[in-house]
């Protein structure tokens, strides 16, 4: 489970370094708009929010590798009760 | 608090068994180990720490030498001054760097995990921090057996305050990168650090306090995509460290003056020495493991041995697949390194590094851009000249304030091209930018319509001529837009 979790967690940490580093270098947080009227946190702010929901993005495609990842018996266990073999 | 790990009790592993992640990993106990690669592994993390506290601290211009400001979205870096426009040449500094990790790894394995990545440099800055407080890899183990009891308890307090204070100042110097460390201090000391920067410092100080505490080998085996994909960068030439299985087996125990050959044994004695010095818990003798950091602590180790049994060194040693092979002596091996692969590494690197260095060098430390108004079209103004609308954003890259001329220039069919507005020469403050609004003028030659192609130029007036460029000056084109009659 947490090796799972690593696998979830980490990948999405790694990657959401260079893309943020890429999506600020293009937009300056100034001028942004949320919801049609000027963002009003911080630069430092944006920035950080902006890392956190990529990697939150990152960490659901890394979920979701691992979710189709499974092989049938993994997920059928639990189902009927067949032993994990 | 409780330590609730396990004394360890030594089960082979058989080849390709992978232990599981943190519950029911074995600790690892590495024990120290001194010799000629521990020596350079010791300066590489002085020097590389000493590096990234200190460089924060350093004043250039005025101003700090190394910062990465994102507020306003400039990069400081010594003389330089880069802006988001300048994104081409952290580019250049990525495939730098991917390069040169590609051909480090080529020709001598992973250096990089052994000497200068941050896991190792911290790990084993945390590892001394332990070794000073709970005493040698034996103290280590017995503490660990013991039951909770007041020793134990203030040992294990003190070397977690230790490794909090140094995360906590490694968070601290990180954060101090992107905002200017100085006015962090004093925030810091008056305990009034804005949220994002504290939640920076204790995510840092919490990642580094975990990777270099507890993760340690783990992030190594099970985190870091460098090691999984290093068969690829490896071939039979790449040095590496290796057992010379020959020249070892069969290993075996013996008296220290007993001959070996004479026993049927190699000349390892089978003391273990190398698997208790390695950080990331193999042995080395099964031979080359993605585990492996190349961290040569078993060369050390292993080498001390064989001093002990006045046996030649290098039973371990950096060496490659092929000169293990064939008996190759150094300087064979050393020839080989110059294969197709590290050469075609090394001229696409000279490449980058030269083309990266000369766009640096001859780098004009002034960008122009021309956006033309579009919400005011193109008008007619009295005797049948035409006025468009232009906003030249005009970005002043040194650290000197400069004063600007605009002129602008055209085709022959505009005559008396000329810009109305705004008193010249413009004045735009160091490392700042300046949007102006330019109105131009022309009478176009023939009663046409249509567009017609003008540059802008834009040219310091208290410029000399540099050394490696031309007076400081940007042209830049755009349209001058003649509406149709009728309009
Ligand atoms: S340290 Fe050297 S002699 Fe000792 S077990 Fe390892 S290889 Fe053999
Ligand atoms: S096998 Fe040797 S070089 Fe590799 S990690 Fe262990 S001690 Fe370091």
């Amino acid at each position: 489970m947490a090796r799972q979790l690593m696998w979830i967690i980490w990948p999405g940490f790694f990657m959401a370094i260079p893309a943020v580093g890429v999506v600020f270098s293009l937009f300056d947080p100034e001028d942004l708009h949320f919801f049609g009227s000027p963002v009003e946190i911080s630069h430092m702010g944006v920035y950080t929010l902006g890392f956190l929901l990529i990697w939150a993005f990152g960490a659901g495609c890394s979920a979701m590798t691992c979710l189709l990842q499974r092989t049938p018996p993994e997920i059928n266990r639990g189902i009927d009760g067949t032993p994990d073999s | 608090m409780v330590d609730t790990v396990q004394p360890i009790h030594f089960h082979p592993k058989g080849p390709g068994d992978e232990q599981p992640l943190y519950e029911i990993r074995k600790k690892i106990y590495p024990r120290a180990v001194s010799g000629w690669f521990a020596g350079w592994r010791l300066t590489l993390v002085v020097a590389t720490q000493l590096a990234f506290y200190g460089t924060a601290w350093l004043e250039w211009n005025g101003r700090q030498a190394l910062l990465f400001d994102l507020v306003s979205r400039k990069f400081y870096i010594f003389g330089l001054v880069l802006w988001p426009q300048d994104f081409i040449y952290l580019t250049a500094l990525l495939v730098i760097s991917a390069l040169s990790l590609f051909l480090f790894t080529a020709v001598a394995g992973r250096l990089w995990c052994g000497y200068a990545c941050p896991q190792t440099v911290y790990t084993e800055i945390f590892m001394w921090i332990e070794r000073v407080v709970e005493g040698d890899r034996v103290r280590r183990m017995r503490l660990d057996g013991e039951l909770l009891s007041v020793r134990k308890l203030g040992l294990k307090a003190a070397k977690h305050g230790l490794w909090i204070a140094l995360a906590l100042w490694t968070g601290f110097t990180f954060v101090g990168y992107f905002t200017p460390i100085r006015q962090l201090a004093g925030e810091a000391a008056t305990f009034s650090l804005g949220p994002w920067e504290s939640f920076w410092v204790l995510f840092y100080g919490f990642a580094t306090y975990g990777n270099a505490g507890w993760m340690r080998e783990q992030v190594c085996k099970y985190m870091c995509p460098y090691a999984r994909f290093q068969s690829a960068m490896f071939d039979p030439d790449t040095m590496v460290i290796t057992y010379d299985r020959q020249r070892g087996e069969p290993r075996g125990g013996r008296g220290r003056h007993a001959d070996a050959r004479a026993l049927g044994l190699g000349d390892c004695v089978d003391c273990g020495i190398c698997v208790q010095v390695c950080p990331t818990g193999i042995d080395i003798r099964k031979g080359l493991q993605y585990e492996c950091i190349g961290c040569a602590a078993c060369v050390d180790g292993c080498n001390q041995v064989m001093k002990k049994m006045g046996y030649a060194p290098g039973l371990i040693r950096y060496s490659t697949e092929n000169a293990v092979a064939k008996g190759w002596n150094f300087a064979q091996m050393v020839r080989r390194m110059l294969r197709p692969r590290v050469l075609i590494y090394t001229v696409i690197l000279a490449v980058v590094i030269l083309a990266a260095g000369a766009a640096l060098l001859v780098r004009v430390p002034l960008k122009v851009d021309v956006i033309r108004d579009r919400a005011s079209l193109a008008r007619e103004v009295d005797d049948g000249q035409i006025e468009n609308l232009y906003r030249l954003q005009v970005v002043n890259t040194e650290e000197i304030a400069h004063r600007f001329n605009i002129s602008v220039s055209g085709s022959d069919d505009l005559k008396h091209l000329k810009i109305i507005s705004e008193s010249q020469p413009i004045e735009i403050g160091p490392v700042s930018a300046r949007s102006i609004m330019v109105r131009v003028r022309a009478e176009p030659e023939h009663d046409r319509s249509g567009s017609e192609r003008i540059f802008f130029t834009v040219k310091a007036a208290d410029d000399e001529k540099h050394m490696l460029r031309e007076t400081l000056s940007v042209t830049e084109k755009s349209v001058f837009f003649i509406p149709g009659h009728g309009r």
